[in-house]
């Protein structure tokens, strides 16, 4: 199985793993500090740049879609419906009895942007490190060496086993297994479909580890990688501008405190109606391949 | 953690998790409203040890959040809970009857789905990024509140689910080969079988 | 006393609630230099004898076991199998369980990690470690894509590159399509001629011949022959009464001549004889 890894030599991509973990960290570490739905959006907007220049946008706009209908369900129904703060502060009355309120607003915007700006790092991180780079850098922190290697021996695992699920599932399906059948009957399957595949994988397993004794593993002493890892000039550079951030971060909540701005409602709107565009953009996308895909 | 893992175990979570993934599109294929996806946490937790099995749901959802929606790595906890719970139960002796694994399923669902509830609401607002977010939505929408909604909205299906990723573990695990289980004797003894009688594995 | 490469003495195994010894009292040796065929119906107990050289057996398998074996000058059942990896290394039948890299390179370099080969050399011996099995050029695809005779060979290769002293197959090839069981074969033929001191079961006694100087005959745990080709294929007489089978020019063989020293075990040998009869 493949992990959001997209192959590129972007300035991103040849960030050691360890920075670009801490660069994750502090990303989620602003957005906890603040509660001003103008930040979360500029820092959102902010790892933006860094998506084109890494030649991650496709890939990127792709996997970035199911976060925007968490965003839209809770900007909108915490919206509406959330009775926190001041519900006689309206923004938007839709109709006699429904309404977007102001204080509800502001907490599904926070939340809205606050997940995708988290997203956004995630996926920045997680396509562009290779996992075997991303295990190495674990081994490095002194997380034990066969953490690793149960992480990326699952990316392995995951395709084999699947493909024996599948053959079992095919012979089950020609004896007696009906896939429409009732459901009790279903789930009545599950235990011939499932014994032999539980105990292929056991068997597997101690092949596996008997492989693991055969090629060293539980060898004391140190453990060597092909992998390079180097923490470099760009490291530096990059970590340097993260404390600067962060320190500048940390001194703006000391003094000004949680909400930079006056909260306008003006910016409240700006955040529903870009979140509802953004997301039936990805609607009719949605729609317009699925009518392709029948007519053609 | 220990220094040393044994290579059994090392070999063995990877194996759980990707039975967790497995079993999960198993049941999407065969149109069943079940996740199953912590089987291989339960599975782990009885034949290795608790503390394996949390490992197991940890790393599930790390590699899922690494490979598909990192939305799932916060409900890492839901499955640690209920590998601890199978391994708690299977102590206590549910493992021996039907019966027995069915309540001690439901027990596990009623928690799994309140904790699930509460991971949401706190993370996501109460939402999770999945398909029955819709319907939260609209219990909410009907007049109930966030967390209520989200409990209503996923209770059925979870509660259903750890009964049945119980009962699925207890019946594999009673017809295993010996041979493939590491203590085996301990596990048999916590199914309630070979009082005396020992199982003849030649054949296999 | 000169040193050997492997030395087995009275080595008798019973698995935890079995009913009788699955190896009995075997005992054989083997220089270095020199390749071991283990072959035997199934269930005989290959497997078995495979993984106690290797010391799995008794270290990661329970059991009884009683005698002695040294592997390439260290006793078996005393050391721990991590202290062991540079003695002797085991390829496995199943191609596919063995592997467990996200890449061909990463495979093979995965074992040398483990044992702390620093990197300069990782990368020196993997080049040579793939060129010798064929698969250069194939470093960055993942493990999964290649056909199974492939992954064998990846599997030797990154035994091979942890350089033991003496390495050991279980049927390298009987999972193996033909075309798979070639590339294998032109492997081990050209680790043999290299040099290599090794332990191979199988069940193509034909090409088992080809490139093994001893042959351990298992039946029911017992070693029931042990000697070179020519001296086990000699008596087929022997061999039909296990239920086995000689390489088909020596059945073929045993028909026309009389003089049991001429019976050819391989092919070339097998030419040349019938040619000379057919002069005299
Ligand atoms: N883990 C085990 N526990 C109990 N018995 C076992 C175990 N592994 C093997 N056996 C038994 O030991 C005997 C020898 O098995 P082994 O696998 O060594 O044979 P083999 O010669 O390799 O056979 P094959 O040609 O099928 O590979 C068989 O009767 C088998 O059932
Ligand atoms: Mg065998």
């Amino acid at each position: 199985m493949n992990s959001m890894y997209v192959q590129g030599n972007s300035f991103l991509h040849q960030l050691d793993p360890r920075t670009k973990i801490l660069f994750v960290f502090s990303i989620i570490l602003f957005v906890f500090l603040f509660y001003d739905p103008m930040f979360q959006f500029l820092v959102t907007v902010s790892l933006l740049p860094i998506v084109f220049l890494s030649g991650l946008t496709t890939p990127y706009l792709k996997t970035v879609k199911f976060m925007f209908l968490l965003v839209f369900l809770i900007i909108t129904v915490h919206g509406l419906y959330n009775p926190m703060g001041d519900v006689t502060k309206v923004t938007w009355q839709l109709t006699e009895n429904l309404s977007f309120k102001h204080d509800a607003l502001i907490y599904g915007a926070v939340m809205s942007f606050r997940i995708l700006s988290i997203g956004t790092a995630t996926l920045l991180f997680v396509m562009s490190t290779h996992p075997s780079d991303l295990a190495n850098a674990l081994v490095k922190w002194k997380v034990p060496h066969a953490v690793a290697f149960m992480i990326l021996s699952t990316f392995q695992l995951i395709p084999i086993i699947g493909r024996e699920a599948k053959v079992i599932m095919e012979a089950q399906q020609a004896r007696c297994l009906d896939v429409k059948a009732n459901m009790i009957q279903r789930v009545k399957h599950l235990i011939p479909l499932f014994a032999p595949l539980f105990i292929t994988s056991f068997m597997r397993v101690h092949q596996m580890s008997q492989v693991l004794e055969c090629r060293g593993f539980s060898s004391t002493g140190p453990k060597t990688s092909l992998r390079e890892m180097t923490i470099g000039f760009r490291d530096y550079a990059f970590l340097t501008a993260i404390a600067l951030f962060a320190l500048a971060a940390i001194t703006l909540r000391a003094v000004v405190g949680g909400t930079l701005l006056p909260i306008t409602d003006f910016v409240l709107m700006s955040a529903l109606i870009g979140i509802w565009i953004v997301c039936s953009i990805y609607f009719f996308d949605f729609l317009w391949k699925s009518v392709r895909k029948k007519v053609v | 953690m220990k220094n040393k893992l044994s290579t059994l175990v090392v070999a063995m979570i990877p194996a759980g998790i990707a039975l967790n993934w497995v079993a999960n599109s198993i049941v999407e294929m065969l149109k069943l409203p079940l996740f199953l996806n912590n089987i291989g946490n339960v599975l782990n937790a009885i034949v290795l040890g608790p503390w394996w099995g949390v490992a197991t749901a940890v790393l599930t959802n790390l590699v899922i959040g690494l490979t598909t929606r990192w939305t799932i790595i916060p409900f890492a906890l839901v499955g640690a809970v209920v590998a601890l719970l199978g391994y708690w139960f299977f102590k206590k002796g549910f493992f021996k009857s039907i019966p027995k694994v069915i309540a001690a399923g439901a027990i596990t669902g009623v928690i799994a789905s309140a904790l699930g509830s509460a991971v949401a609401v706190y993370v996501f607002g109460g939402f999770a990024g999945a398909g029955v977010d819709i319907l939260t939505a609209g219990l909410v929408a009907m007049g109930n509140s966030i967390a209520v909604s989200n409990l209503i909205a996923n209770f059925p299906g979870t509660f259903l689910d750890k009964i049945l990723t119980f009962w699925v573990v207890f019946s594999i695990l009673r017809i295993f080969p010996v041979r493939f289980l590491p203590n085996a004797k301990k596990i048999q003894e916590g199914l309630g079988m070979n009082k005396g009688k020992k199982k003849d594995d030649k054949a296999a | 006393m000169e040193n050997k490469a492997i030395k087995v003495e009275n080595l008798t195994f019973r698995y935890p609630d079995a009913e009788s010894d699955t190896l009995k009292n075997i005992s054989f040796e083997l220089d270095y230099g020199e390749v071991l065929g283990i072959i035997g119906p199934n269930g005989a107990g290959k497997t078995t004898l495979a993984m106690a050289l290797k010391g799995l057996i008794p270290h990661t398998v329970d059991g009884e076991i009683q005698g002695k074996i040294i592997v390439d000058g260290k006793d078996v059942l005393k050391h721990d199998i991590s202290e062991q990896v540079l003695n002797s290394g085991l390829v496995f039948q199943d191609p596919e369980g063995q592997l467990s890299q996200m890449s061909v390179e990463e495979e093979v370099a995965f074992g040398l990690g483990n044992i702390g080969v620093p990197r300069a050399e990782m990368v020196k011996r993997i080049e040579k470690a793939l060129q010798t099995v064929g698969l250069a050029g194939f470093e960055k695809r993942s493990p999964l894509a290649l056909s199974g005779g492939q992954q064998q060979r990846l599997a030797i290769a990154s035994v091979m590159a942890m350089e033991p002293s003496i390495m050991m197959m279980d049927e390298p090839t009987t999972m193996l399509d033909p075309v798979g069981k070639n590339e294998v074969f032109k492997v081990l033929k050209s680790l043999k001629e290299k040099g290599m001191t090794g332990v191979i079961i199988e069940h193509e006694i034909e090409r088992l011949t080809m490139y093994c100087d001893k042959i351990l005959v298992l039946h029911e745990g017992e070693s029931i022959l042990f000697g070179t080709p020519k001296e086990i294929f000699s008596d087929l007489m022997l061999l039909k009464k296990f239920k086995l089978r000689g390489p088909q020019v020596t059945e073929v063989a045993y028909e026309v001549f009389n003089d049991k020293e001429q019976i050819p075990v391989v092919l070339d040998e097998a030419v040349q004889s019938f040619s000379k009869e057919l002069k005299a």
